[in-house]
């Protein structure tokens, strides 16, 4: 665990107090952040998100056939799973990661796992036997601060960019289904990520409350809110964390609004962000050499 | 440059993966067509996919020459023919036809990518059409490139990118006019309309005669849902409109009319389509006249149970080769120089006629020749097809013999230069000492062969020991010192598989050098050889057995006769003699124990032609004659293949190659019995044990020739032995049922079989005297060669036996014989089927159905009221050759005695033969062969096993 020392927290505290916080933000400054998608072509989509190039996220997305959940005969399926690189903090070394990674993976997943998000029926390939489970890995490069947002950009921009190859079921009689590939690669379908909410971080830092922590106002934050937000601007996940004993009900209202105006302002930002993405002629793109 | 390429596949498992592959682009690959166009070439051709595919013949033409093969296209024709991929590879390699292949595709200026919403097939074209403009561009004026192609669409686009671009008919009918033969072989099936020239006053447009096949997709989805059945087509010899398939589960499935069978050709995996079950049939009893084209099944003769019948609604792989046959001798009118569209009669039966185009006609005309099949369009009645070659004068034995390899797919080309490359010198000594050779120069070694025997691969000595045992020593050519280990001259051994003894031929697996000379354990000459080496009891009992490499000087050559007569000669009792009779008085006391265990003794015919050496026809024909010194060999021959398969398979429990003979399925009795019991032979078929017994038990006091007969016939019930990777079975299927052996392995002739080689190599690893090579380890190879081994072995077999009749028919083609023995094996409902001993051949004789009267039960037939012929019964036959259609040569055999002429059926002597009965026919052909172990002599020596005998027989 990072520590900083309390002359170090008393001041970012104080700025905080002041609307003035160390990297020139004010309270509710989001920090510019960057996508870029398709990067890894072993991948059925991918895309990278940075925070003002300090948090640095990579998401990729494989889709496969397999077996539905069984409570879920006709839909597809999700696996999400986080990973923070040991490069990205110290804090992830050995075995640091694993909470973490627990934590980041359920938060991404509940955000996902909405019948609403993504219409996972339309991932159904023969109800009950097969489904195309959609998996998603998530690698954390670097960490400066509120992954939470980076990671849920990132994904959503990486099931934005998902090509999933086109098939013709047939029934057989006997019961079993066969699965015929196009041999066109430019021929597949685009999952429907309208609806895929992306989170806004706020954080508790004394008596105020931030947007998109630092990892430095991360070690200040007494509670942290995480609030998922789709292009509706309604509230699809909240989750708390954080060392403090509670928000009051007035305080956490005015970060419900504050959250959801920001969001909204992100969403739209991100969307033209991927849409000119797509645009370029991604052909030339080898690798990660732009 | 690096590029990757992006492709989306379903995996086995039924899942779909996205894959990336890296694809380098290089800029500094030249035209690789040097500085000057070779060989006389106007221009250099660019041939597409289409045109190899269906015009190779005419690229292998000597004239053709300056072609550049485009990676493209060479990947094309790969992945859709392997054959024809093997023969552009084999012409690229040949130094004048300037066959040149450039990889467009990893050169920067010609790799093209895939657009969207193109297709695979467009994207080739595009790439053949930039590599062709590249090349345009690099080569100067006078060395113009010309595309060739046969898609109109390509043709059209490279137009308009201005690529000098033809059709393959354009080119050969225009640029080489001075090339006329090359329009012998050109195939017009994909031509442009506006180029046919005859075809279309000729071909005049019939209703379509055939349904159309089903897309590749329809059939694949047909078959998922069980609505096709999917098999390989076997069509009846006796009756090209009658096929079945059997299906990997589930039960055969009968085909019948040509336009069920929908042109799909004998071996061809098809997918079947049941038909509803009220059209239902049975397999025909009669044969249909030669290739009538009649409707379906109008049979006249119904009877037994209704079979699934179905029709073929698409061909998944084809079967297509070159066959071999004649023009139809019917054909009218033959003339030189004008393009006359004729008809192509194949030797084989099961392959339909097939029309070709040829402007010598009347010189090919009784000449065999070679065809290839180009198409079969669903309004023709016969597949189109082009001419390839000329073998021969029909009837000429060496032609003939020439199309039964052809025919049967056996490499009998010469070997090549860098095979015969592998070769040691021809002065090759035997250096002694040898590292890990134990030297046995001083042992009294002999080998016994039949007279003018080259190729000698084993000898033998006994001697005793001073404890009053024996040693007996079996040494064995020892080939793989020769033979090294993964190079071209093992890699075509292996696919040669066996030596192949034709009547008049050996083809053999290794170059002559060290068939003849350099293995052949010749007398007073060092040889390298692989012994094993017993301690016996007086009781020929084993008390010990050694394996190694060994140095031998054999001291006698001896042939069977020589060796009888030493053995005989009371006079002498010096040192060969004294073996000798060892060697014989612990044979046959192996012998004894090898036939209490359960060991059969069977019998199948052999013959031997004396064959005038001039005229290469046969003047005579005799069984072969068997001696006590023949059994003496073979027997310790067994010995050793037995104990070299307990040291592999110990030694190496999943690698060792073994030879199984499974044990018959008792169903494949039932109809021999049944015939057996009418007259009162009882056969126990429990085990082998129990039926040599009962088979030694047979009353023959009526006639010798009965017990001869029985086991032949039993030989017949046998299923055929094969070649297998232990770790692929379970050790039951190890057994050998023929010898009664838990285990058995061919070690004794590596010079004329590839398994003993593998064998030999096992065995040096196994001694450790060399590592196991990842070659032996590999079992997926193992398993690849074996199953070949076997093919070969089949394939060899079928072609002796074609060989064999060949020669029967060329001797009584010149000759009648008037009253010979026979006897008749079976008596059926319309005919019998009679056993000539001395010739040794079987054959059908047709006998009026209203003029007998036939008794089902007892197998018996009455012919007016008075003359009664059964099973087993003697008859007087006459033998002699009738000239069928076509070319085709019929042993013709009618009863004269008992004199029942006036039941013959001679009104269709020219037809094929009687009693087809599908699977009858076919199962003849399976079991004649049976094993290859299990050969069978004369009843004087009734033993089962080594093919020895029959090797050695024709050597002459």
């Amino acid at each position: 665990m990072i520590k900083i020392s309390p002359s170090e927290k008393q001041f970012l505290i104080d700025g905080i107090k002041q609307n003035m916080r160390t990297d020139g933000r004010s309270r509710l400054d989001y920090r510019a952040f960057t996508v870029e998608t398709g990067l890894v072509a072993q991948t059925n989509g991918s895309a990278r998100v940075k925070l003002a190039n300090n948090t640095d996220v990579l998401v990729g997305v494989k889709v496969e056939i397999g077996d539905p959940d069984p409570d879920f005969p006709d839909q597809g399926r999700l696996e999400v799973r986080v990973e923070c690189s040991p490069s990205a903090s110290p804090e992830f070394e050995g075995r640091g990661a694993e909470e973490m990674n627990a934590i980041l993976s359920a938060m991404l997943r509940n955000m996902l796992q909405n019948a609403r998000t993504v219409d996972w029926a339309s991932l159904c390939i023969s109800p009950g036997k097969q489904c195309w489970i959609v998996y998603v890995d998530c690698l954390v490069l670097d960490s400066a601060g509120n992954l939470f947002d980076a990671l849920s950009i990132a994904t959503k921009s990486a099931l934005f960019n998902t090509k999933v190859p086109k098939i013709e079921v047939m029934e057989t009689s006997s019961g079993q289904t066969e699965i015929e590939v196009s041999d066109d690669p430019s021929d597949f379908t685009r999952l429907s990520t309208a609806s895929i909410p992306i989170s806004v971080t706020l954080a508790k830092v004394g008596s105020r409350y931030i947007v998109d922590p630092t990892i430095e106002e991360e070690l200040c934050m007494e509670s942290r809110v995480t609030i998922a937000i789709n292009s509706k601007g309604n509230i699809c996940s909240i989750q708390k964390g954080g060392v403090s004993s509670g928000i009051n009900p007035s305080e956490f209202n005015k970060m419900l609004q504050h959250a959801r105006k920001i969001g909204l302002v992100l969403l739209k930002e991100l969307d033209a962000l991927l849409d000119k993405e797509e645009n370029n002629d991604t052909s030339t793109k080898i690798g990660f050499a732009r | 440059m690096l590029k990757s390429k992006t492709f989306v596949k379903r995996t086995k498992k039924g899942n779909v993966v996205k894959v990336v592959k890296e694809h380098y682009l290089r800029d500094d690959i030249g035209t690789g067509v040097g500085t000057v166009l070779q060989a006389g070439a106007e221009c250099y051709v660019i041939p597409d996919t289409n045109v190899i595919l269906h015009q190779i013949t005419v690229m292998e033409n000597p004239v053709i020459t300056n072609v550049i093969v485009l990676q493209t296209v060479l990947d094309e024709v790969k992945n859709q023919n392997a054959s024809i991929y093997n023969r552009l590879r084999a012409l690229v390699g040949m130094q004048n036809k300037h066959f040149y292949v450039f990889s467009n595709e990893h050169h920067k200026e010609t790799y093209v990518e895939r657009i969207a919403s193109e297709s695979p097939n467009d994207r080739n074209d595009r790439a053949i059409r930039v590599a062709a403009l590249w090349y345009m561009r690099k080569l100067s004026e006078s060395k113009p490139v010309l595309l060739l192609t046969n898609d109109r669409a390509n043709m059209e686009k490279a137009k308009f990118e201005e690529i000098n671009v033809k059709t393959i008919q354009q080119y050969v009918r225009n640029d080489m006019k001075q090339h006329p033969q090359l329009l012998e072989f050109l195939n017009n099936s994909d031509e442009l309309e506006e180029d046919a020239e005859v075809n279309k006053s000729q071909r005049k447009t019939k209703g379509v005669l055939f349904q159309e096949h089903k897309s590749e997709a329809e059939i694949r989805r047909g078959l998922l849902s069980k609505t096709y059945i999917t098999g390989k087509l076997i069509v009846n010899r006796n009756n090209i409109n009658e096929a079945t398939i059997t299906p990997d589960h589930g039960d055969k499935i009968l085909i019948k009319g040509f336009e069920n069978i929908n042109r799909a050709i004998n071996g061809d995996i098809v997918a079947v389509e049941l038909l509803p079950r009220d059209q239902w049939t049975t397999p025909s009893t009669r044969i249909a006249q030669e290739q009538s084209v009649s409707s379906s099944s109008k049979d006249d003769h119904e009877v037994g149970d209704k079979i699934p019948t179905g029709r073929v609604v698409g061909i998944t792989k084809k079967n297509w080769r070159m066959y071999c046959g004649s023009l139809d001798e019917s054909t009218n009118d033959p003339k030189d120089g004008l393009v006359m569209r004729v008809l192509f009669s194949p030797v084989d039966r099961s392959i339909p006629k097939i029309r070709i185009s040829t402007r010598q006609c009347l010189s090919l005309m009784n000449k065999r020749i070679t065809v290839s099949i180009d198409e079969w369009k669903s309004d023709s009645k016969f597949p189109d097809g082009h001419y390839m070659s000329t073998l021969g004068d029909i009837y000429n034995t060496d032609v003939e013999s020439r199309v039964i390899l052809l025919e049967h797919d056996i490499p009998h080309y010469t070997f090549s230069e860098n095979i015969l490359n592998c070769l040691p010198q021809e002065d090759w000594k035997a250096t002694v000492p040898a590292p890990n050779r134990v030297d046995l120069r001083d042992e009294y070694v002999m080998s016994v062969d039949p007279p003018g025997c080259t190729d000698i691969d084993d000898a033998l000595h006994c001697k005793p020991l001073p404890n009053g045992n024996y040693q007996i020593g079996v040494h064995i050519a020892d080939v793989t010192h020769f033979v090294h280990e993964g190079s071209p001259l093992d890699d075509e051994a292996a696919k040669r598989g066996t030596t192949v003894y034709l009547v008049d031929r050996r083809i053999e697996m290794l170059p002559k050098l060290l068939t003849n000379n350099l293995c052949s354990l010749v007398s007073d000459v060092d040889r390298y050889a692989f012994s094993v080496i017993w301690e016996v009891d007086q009781d020929a009992q084993i008390i010990d057995v050694r394996f190694c490499k060994s140095v031998i000087r054999s001291r006698h050559s001896l042939t069977y006769e020589q060796a009888q007569n030493i053995i005989d000669d009371t006079n002498r009792d010096d040192l060969p003699a004294q073996a000798l009779r060892n060697l014989l008085k612990f044979s046959k006391l192996i012998k004894n124990r090898r036939r209490e265990a359960g060991s059969l003794s069977l019998a199948s015919p052999q013959v031997k032609f004396d064959i005038d050496r001039e005229s290469m026809n046969p003047t005579d024909v005799e069984m072969y004659q068997m001696r006590e010194t023949n059994s003496l060999v073979e027997e310790y021959m067994l010995l050793a293949n037995v104990s070299v398969a307990k040291k592999i398979l110990h030694e190496f429990p999943t690698l060792a190659c073994l030879r199984g003979h499974p044990r018959p399925a008792p169903e494949k009795f039932d109809q021999l019995l049944k015939t057996l019991s009418t007259v009162d032979v009882q056969l126990d078929t429990t085990s082998s044990k129990a039926l040599n017994d009962s088979l030694n038990a047979i009353d023959h006091s009526a006639d010798e020739y009965v017990d001869t007969l029985v086991r032949i016939l039993v030989t017949r019930c046998m299923e055929q032995a094969i070649y297998l990777v232990s770790g692929d079975h379970e050790p039951d299927a190890y057994v050998h049922y023929g010898l009664a052996a838990p285990l058995y392995t061919h070690f004794t002739s590596p010079i004329r079989r590839y398994a003993d080689v593998i064998v030999h190599r096992l065995l040096a690893c196994s001694l450790g005297l060399y590592p196991l090579s990842k070659r032996l380890t590999d079992r997926e190879l193992a398993r690849t060669i074996v199953d070949g081994l076997n093919k070969r072995n089949r394939m060899a077999q079928y072609s002796e036996r074609a060989s064999v009749e060949l020669y029967t028919n060329t001797f009584f083609a010149n000759r009648l014989v008037e009253c010979e023995d026979a006897y008749v094996v079976r008596v059926r409902s319309n005919g019998l089927i009679l056993f000539v001993p001395r010739y040794g051949f079987e054959h059908n004789v047709k006998i009026l159905e209203e003029s007998c009267q036939y008794d089902d039960a007892g197998e018996y037939m009455v012919l007016r009221d008075t003359i009664k012929i059964k099973t087993f019964q003697r008859v007087g036959v006459k033998i002699f050759v009738n000239r069928g259609k076509n070319y085709r040569r019929r042993l013709v055999m009618q009863v004269v005695e008992p004199d029942i002429m006036f039941a013959m059926d001679t009104k269709d002597l020219t037809a094929n033969m009687l009693m087809s009965g599908t699977d009858d026919d076919k199962r003849k052909e399976d079991v004649t062969d049976v094993t290859g172990d299990v050969t069978l002599f004369e009843k004087s020596s009734d033993a089962a096993s080594e093919p020895k005998n029959k090797k050695k027989k024709r050597t002459k």
